[in-house]
């Protein structure tokens, strides 16, 4: 066997092993990459709803479920993605002064118990406490910006 | 009779051979004639020898001595011209006066100018470029473009590879799985994706009958409304409560 046939051998060898391992992970997790043990990743999403009727590729999917604001246009301003360990926080600027801050209060295999509050100029406009099925997201909406209006899109997994 | 009036029988011709004879003898005695005439006077012509004797004498009646005076005069001292006098003034000094210095650029009528700066106004900016391409017959060409369009591409690999010549390979290499680790780790990469690349979760909303809401404070400043999206989705409405303003 020449050395060019051993190493194609091993190679197909090593993938195939490697694909036999990685199939059951990729089942267990479809969604996204699991966090460390101890911690959830929390993604919020700043989505500014216009009559501009365009709407950003990454919110195609869900642009029939954002209609109900009446809205003809959808662009994603930021997208923040957290490691949050229980008791602990993640917090993000939104447009207009004001910051959304989400604290993970605790978990179970399928949903989270998570603290959602909206601050402007420093002062709480709405705090919320909420029971959410883990992998899906939450929608808070309504703040005024920019001709528009702000979603805040919340994803505990 | 005196010198004079003998020379004056011998010019007209009527003297007598005594009075030619002692015309002779005073010629050559008499002061006032030059050494130089004394010789050879009265062979061959008489007359004109007495008339110029009488000349110079200064007893000429005919006008000749005043002439011939001034040519003796002017022969023995040289003409010196510089020492004439015209109207008085010196003749160098006239002459000088007359002259002065002589620019001769401004005689020639050139301008007075550094050569070089008066050859480049007579030749002005040669367009070396624009001449040769008319004289073979091409306009503006950008030079890159040129050299792309006439270059087409270049495949480098053949020279690499001659250059490059296979290395022989151990027969002992006992290295060779690494070649294959990598490729599997290559592959495993691609289906598994880079570590830290975490990919977001496609959005899923949370229906009404799956979120729960244990608590809500709200500000003064707004008002909060729970709906429901068009497929069931849970949604915190935040109302601005500040009057809107009319313009």
């Amino acid at each position: 066997m020449t050395p060019w046939m051993k190493r194609l051998v091993l190679g197909l060898g090593i993938l195939a092993a490697s694909a036999a391992w990685v199939e059951p992970v990729l089942a267990q997790q479809p969604q996204a990459q699991e966090a460390p043990a101890g911690k959830s990743n929390i993604t919020i999403r700043v989505v500014h709803a216009t009559q501009s009727g365009r709407v950003d590729p990454a919110l195609k999917a869900v642009e029939a479920q954002l209609k109900f604001t009446r809205f003809t246009g959808f662009a994603q301003l930021s997208s923040n993605t957290a490691q949050v360990a229980t008791g602990a926080e993640t917090a993000v600027p939104v447009p207009g002064g004001r910051r959304l801050r989400v604290e993970l209060l605790s978990r179970t295999p399928t949903q989270a118990r998570a603290r959602v509050r909206l601050f402007e100029a420093g002062e709480p406009l709405a705090d919320s406490t909420q029971v959410v099925p883990r992998g899906k997201t939450i929608l808070i909406g309504g703040p005024k910006f920019d001709g528009g209006v702000l979603l805040l899109l919340v994803t505990v997994n | 009779m005196n010198l004079e009036n003998l020379l004056r029988c011998v010019r007209d011709g009527v003297a007598s051979a005594d009075e030619l004879a002692a015309c002779r003898s005073l010629v050559a005695t008499d002061p006032r004639i030059p050494d130089e005439l004394r010789v050879a006077l009265f062979d061959d012509d008489t007359a004109g020898d007495a008339a110029g004797l009488l000349a110079i004498l200064g007893a000429d009646d005919l006008g000749l001595a005043a002439a011939l005076q001034t040519e003796l005069d002017g022969t023995e001292r040289g003409l010196e011209l510089a020492e004439l006098e015209l109207d008085g003034i010196p003749v160098a000094e006239a002459v000088r006066a007359l002259g002065g210095e002589i620019d001769l650029a401004a005689a020639l009528e050139l301008p007075v100018v550094p050569l070089g700066a008066a050859l480049a106004a007579e030749a002005g900016i040669v367009e070396l470029w624009a001449g040769v391409a008319g004289q073979i017959g091409i306009g503006v060409v950008p030079v890159a473009d040129a050299i792309r369009a006439h270059a087409g591409a270049v495949d480098l690999w053949p020279a690499v590879a001659r250059a490059v010549a296979p290395r022989p390979v151990a027969a002992n290499n006992n290295r060779w799985w690494l070649s294959g680790l990598v490729a599997a780790a290559a592959a495993a990469l691609l289906v598994v994706g880079w570590p830290g690349d975490a990919p977001e979760a496609p959005l899923v909303f949370a229906g009404a009958g799956e979120t729960r809401i244990e608590e809500l404070v709200v500000s003064d400043k707004v008002t909060v409304m729970q709906l429901e999206g068009d497929e069931g989705a849970l949604i915190l409405w935040i109302e601005d409560n500040a009057p809107t303003e009319v313009l």
